[in-house]
């Protein structure tokens, strides 16, 4: 190598002394690293595991991993708390290696939440075996498995690895032809416990709940194993998906180096509308310079498309060079042995800098990095932390440079690391109960074996519901069982990631040769930016919408380039069904109940760049969406000295930054929850703020909200107040067409709620 | 209501209720239909076993019945073809006494919670056809029906069409259900006519539906004949209201799929067994192909010789196949006119470019006619040019490769 490589915390330190560096670096932390924390191997471990370790260099665990066997062996279900590269994985294999060579007909069900994901863990796995010299058949069950060995892994592969689509309708509608794996099942994994939340969540609590169910018909009852990132609730999560009673270890035993923090956020560059410094310019030029430091680093991008930018503007500097592969990019829509050739090429370290999105965030083996770099906040401290362990070696320090984004949760958390580093990170929740939910499943379970005259499914009593579908003709009563009675496959009905299936996709027909997806948006959103007419604004560029075909959920765009921009008016009309809870507090009153959301576009105007002249308008022809969820909502008097308008324009101010905020709260989707403000609620008579969650029958999160009021309303006020902008900007309030005080009377308006 | 809002309603009704233990589920016998009166009105018979209830419809055909152009008595003799036989062929299992013709009716196409309700078995004495429709008498009664349909005795070889990918497999699946109950079922050996007739008239039938196979080939045409989607729906109605008259009209669908099987059977066989006797050359030319690759190649050489000497036209195919057999046996001039005579007809896009490549190949390694070789790889190389059909990607690798044999075939002639 050409230049000798600096030290982290020589470059740090460099930095740091940088006049022009030091006005960006905000904070800069360091966390100490820890020494590894070993346990024998347990006395009863078969020596052929004990060889496949040794050949690795292992002569002892950690003591997590200790723990993990011997909660196992005592028949106890776990979960194991393992950030990144602290050899999770041998938290499970280590048991179920065991007890297949103790009991050659032990069977266990690997679940990983992609199928790339359980691809990739199979050849670890594979090695992990080659090396015990056992024969131990180990394989993967997905869609990409090949017809020809199907029947052979159903019927003597001591363990499968799949994902919870395919155990749903792949394996579980047909568990006649899995007799061997279901009688004797002994172990589930669940890796990646903490990417089972919301919608998804809930739907995979089901399909396990589905999975114990067959378990216990063929006689077997295992052990749920789970490992997960740090989150606020691991225990309860992995209690809630598999139903069952869990123990928790939460202290690893894995060394780790010290960690250099950077919160690096980019320069004004329009102090008015607060306009920062693109963050993707600026990752280009650190990533830049760790290269030239030769230093080994990742760089995490939002997007697809953001990862290729930088690729493309980091090879500027490689260009001179013959076919170089020093720099690369990694994202979903790869090849397989692509994505083989990257991973290798990072662990051997061809490869300098790689620029991923969050698939190099779970578990695929890439070897530890040098130096990581956000380019954003990911979206909740979980993830932060997944890609954030992306960088430090055992004993070497590492570097991890977050650089904020100018939105409202990018510079929250540059100027509050506390929040980062903080003992509290965001809960993962699922919500089992959504009856939408679990009347899919029920359907699914009624599907692969009838429900008795007394049979209840996962903690559910769920007699009468199956009245309910025999009233549907979809069951039938006959003898002492509910049958399934229809010619439907009710599993390919269902799909787990049903919310972001009903996502409209937006296509680029400008060349008409050449179409392609650009990008894709809720369906709430698109009715009013993707209408026919509407210009949408994609990275910069313009589009027409030519064409919204609302069945195929497809908007068909073309390049346009012209002085206007759309807003459309979206009538939103709230019903509350049922306020279950309803308290007084100072005041005002916080509800939470289930609502009946009516939303449809009326008309649109155009609206003229810099003058904001209207010129012209338009119908909007889209169905009424009408949706039943539930809400908690917020009701209070109008203060006396302010107008109709005044009112109107706090509550949009005040939803707008509430809105931003949530996710950091609740560890959720911005659009997965909806506020909408009411100067005058039909229900409450009063002005009222509706919160409510997008997908129908909710997810829990409004209900998580209806306890922590006086947080939320809280913490957005202090952000208002604290936003550096004079008066509203699309970093608190949202951008204010003149200007005013009404940045100012919705800091006062969240204080006061909050009281 | 929309049913999302009914279940809106009945979210009050959700409750929770403590862990379950597992229970031991003992056989119960379930109760005989309310139905079952009018089900034996309309001509079924109530049968009782140790597990429940089933209903059976019998009907006996003697041998000289004609369904479409052939009789069912036919069969004789054509089963006994195979008997005889080197047992190479799938169909060499037959021996008419033994054979099961069997299909199925389902209330789903796949998974745990699709039913067969109703199992169609046909099989000869010697003398007369026995017909044997059993009908499940509702869900409950499940292992009753399975266990009086027979199947788990062995000595039988079935006959079906799709049945190795459809009515076996979903048979196993009950079987697996009621299992704990049941005798344990065979494999037995099994002919599915689907893959017979899908190899000999490849690329002369648009559809190989059982129906669209009796029309084309076996000369019966249903009439008010019950659409299979619509069974399930059948069968379903039936046992909420208890009345069987259109149940009727499926056990007709199902014999009539039933009879077919046994005419195209006897069709199948006496193609495959004896001389040429239709009227185009294609079946036969499939026929010689499927010996070849059953590896049978002498009879294989046989069939296409008889096809290139009795047929004028649209025998490309046969040289085509006859070509590589001659390949085979180092008749290295025989397959090179073989090839020569397939090259000239109207093979397809692909088939006429490996006639070439094999001309080319023979030509050059064996013949030693090296500016032939040359033509052979000029004009494939011509023809690529104008080619439609062909993918770019397959295209592209045809085009390589004859340009490197066209390289060296020059270079062997100092050019």
């Amino acid at each position: 190598m050409l230049n000798k490589q600096k030290a982290i915390s020589e470059l740090v330190s460099e930095w740091m002394s940088d006049p022009e560096m030091r006005e960006s670096i905000r904070h800069h932390r360091v966390v100490e690293g820890k020494e590894a924390r070993y346990a024998p191997f347990p006395e009863r471990l078969h020596a052929s595991i004990r060889k496949a370790l040794e050949s690795r260099g292992i002569s002892r665990l950690y003591t997590h991993q200790r723990e993990a066997f011997d909660l196992a062996f005592s028949g106890k279900s776990f979960t194991a708390v393992t950030p990144t590269a602290s050899g999770k994985s041998l938290c499970y294999h280590l048991p179920v290696l065991q007890s297949v060579l103790e009991d050659r007909s032990s069977r266990a069900l690997y679940l990983f939440p992609t199928k790339a994901l359980a691809q990739d863990q199979m050849a670890d796995l594979h090695r992990l075996i080659e090396e015990s010299g056992e024969e131990i058949l180990s394989h993967t069950y997905d869609g990409d498995t090949s017809p020809g060995i199907r029947q052979k892994v159903r019927k003597s592969g001591h363990i499968i690895m799949t994902n919870p689509d395919m155990l749903h309708s792949g394996i579980l509608p047909h568990h006649t032809k899995w007799v061997s794996l279901f009688e004797n099942l002994k172990y589930i994994v669940i890796d990646e416990l903490h990417t089972y939340k919301g919608v998804f969540g809930s739907h995979v609590s089901h399909v396990l709940r589905r999975l114990i169910r067959i378990a216990r018909y063929y006689g077997s009852d295992p052990v749920v194993i789970c490992t997960s990132a740090t989150i606020a609730n691991p225990k309860e999560l992995a209690e809630s998906l598999a139903n069952r009673q869990m123990e928790l270890i939460a202290d690893n035993g894995a060394p780790a180096g010290k960690k250099h923090f950077i919160f690096y956020n980019p320069p004004v560059v329009h102090p008015t509308f607060g306009i920062r410094r693109s963050a993707v310019l600026e990752v280009r030029d650190l990533a830049r310079r760790l290269y030239q430091e030769n230093i080994q680093t990742i760089v995490f991008a939002k997007s697809r498309v953001r990862v290729e930018m930088l690729v493309t503007y980091m090879k500027e500097m490689t260009k001179k060079k013959l076919s170089d592969t020093t720099i690369r990019g990694y994202r979903g829509g790869y090849l397989p042995s692509e994505r083989r050739e990257i991973e290798k090429g990072l662990r051997n370290g061809d490869i300098k800098t790689v620029v991923s999105t969050n698939a190099l965030e779970l578990g695929v083996d890439i070897g530890q990095l040098q130096a990581c770099i956000m380019t954003g906040y990911p979206g909740n401290i979980a993830s932060a932390w997944q890609q954030a362990g992306r960088a430090g070696r055992r004993q070497d320090e590492a570097l991890i440079i977050y650089v904020a984004q100018s939105l409202p949760l990018d510079q929250y958390v540059i100027d509050h690391p506390e929040y980062l580093f903080g003992q509290s990170p965001e809960e993962a929740r699922i919500h089992p109960d959504n009856i939408l939910i679990l009347m899919d499943h029920l359907k699914c379970a009624s599907f692969e074996l009838p429900f008795t005259l007394d049979e209840q499914y996962g903690e559910f009593d769920v007699q009468e519901l199956l009245a309910f579908l025999a009233s549907e003709g979809i069951l039938v009563q006959a003898g002492d069982k509910w049958h399934w009675m229809s010619e439907r496959f009710p599993a390919s009905e269902i799909s787990l990631r049903s919310a972001s299936q009903e996502n409209v996709i937006i296509i680029d027909k400008s060349v008409p040769r050449d179409t392609t997806v650009i990008g894709e948006m809720d369906r709430y959103s698109a009715m009013t930016l993707l209408h026919e007419e509407a210009i949408y604004i994609h990275q910069g560029t313009q589009y027409q919408v030519e064409e919204l075909d609302w069945e195929e959920k497809k908007a068909y765009v073309r390049k346009v380039d012209v002085d206007y921009f759309t807003d459309a008016n979206l009538a939103v009309e709230l019903k509350v069904i049922a306020e279950d809870e309803c308290e007084e507090r100072n005041g005002h009153t916080e509800s939470f109940g289930d609502i009946a959301v009516l939303a449809m576009p009326t008309i649109f105007k155009k609206i003229r760049f810099d003058t904001h002249d209207n010129i012209g308008s338009g119908p909007i022809t889209l169905p009424a969406e009408e949706m039943h969820t539930s809400s908690a909502w917020l009701s209070f008097e109008r203060p006396a000295d302010w107008t109709e308008s005044d009112l109107t324009d706090t509550m949009t101010g005040a939803a707008y930054a509430m809105h931003s905020f949530i996710p950091l709260f609740v560890s959720c989707d911005r659009s997965d929850i909806h506020v909408v403000p009411q100067v005058k609620a039909v229900h409450t008579k009063r002005p009222t703020i509706f919160v409510y969650d997008s997908y129908p029958g909710g997810i829990g999160l409004s209900k998580r909200i209806h306890g922590m009021w006086p947080d939320l309303l809280e913490q957005t006020a202090g952000h208002v107040e604290h936003c550096p902008c004079e008066s509203g900007c699309p970093v608190c309030i949202g951008a204010q067409e003149s200007g005013g005080n009404i940045k100012r009377r919705v800091a006062e308006l969240l204080r006061k709620l909050a009281g | 209501m929309s049913y999302e809002n009914r279940l809106m309603q009945m979210k009050k009704m959700l409750k929770k209720a403590p862990a379950e233990k597992v229970k031991e589920t003992a056989f119960k016998k379930p109760p005989v239909p309310a139905y079952s009166e009018r089900w034996e009105a309309a001509g079924l018979e109530r049968i009782g076993n140790q597990f429940g209830t089933v209903f059976l419809k019998r009907t006996h055909y003697p041998a000289d019945t004609v369904h479409g152009g052939l009789a069912l008595g036919l069969l004789e003799e054509a089963a006994s073809v195979w008997s005889g036989s080197d047992g190479v062929h799938p169909f060499s299992e037959g021996d008419e006494k033994k054979l099961l013709f069997f299909d199925t009716e389902t209330t789903g196409l796949k998974g745990t919670g699709s039913l067969i309700f109703m199992a169609g078995l046909l099989s000869t004495d010697g003398e007369d056809f026995i017909l044997d429709q059993y009908v499940l008498a509702d869900p409950a009664h499940e292992t009753a029906f399975l266990f009086e349909t027979g199947l788990w005795k062995p000595g039988h070889t079935l006959v079906t069409y799709n049945g190795k990918s459809f009515d076996w497999p979903q048979l196993q699946t009950r079987w697996t259900m009621n299992r704990q109950h049941l005798p344990k079922l065979p494999d037995p050996a099994h002919i599915d006519l689907l893959q017979g007739t899908r190899r000999v008239w490849k690329g002369g039938l648009d559809s190989f539906s059982l129906k669209s196979v009796e029309e084309e080939v076996l000369g019966f045409h249903r009439e008010d004949d019950v659409p299979g989607f619509l069974a399930p729906i059948i069968y379903n109605d039936a046992v909420r209201s208890g009345n069987p008259d259109l149940l009727l009209r499926v056990l007709r669908h199902n014999e009539w799929d039933l009879l077919s099987l046994v005419t195209l059977f006897t069709k199948l066989t006496t193609l495959l067994m004896k001389e040429n006797q239709e009227e185009t050359p294609l079946p036969h030319t499939n026929i010689g192909k499927w010996f070849g690759d059953l590896k049978a190649y002498e009879k294989s050489r046989e069939v296409l010789e008889e096809v290139t000497n009795v047929f004028f036209d649209e025998t490309d195919e046969a040289y085509y196949y006859l070509g590589f057999l001659l390949k085979k046996e180092k008749r290295y001039e025989d397959a090179e006119s073989a090839f020569l005579q397939a090259y000239k007809g109207g093979l397809d896009e692909g088939k006429t470019l490996q006639a070439l490549e094999e001309l080319a190949k023979l030509q050059e390694h064996r013949l030693g006619k090296l500016s032939e070789a040359e033509m052979n790889c000029l004009r494939a190389a011509g023809l690529l040019k104008n080619m439609k059909a062909l993918k770019p990607v397959r295209k592209k690798r045809w085009q390589e490769r004859f340009e490197t044999r066209l390289a060296r075939v020059r270079r062997k002639q100092g050019k």
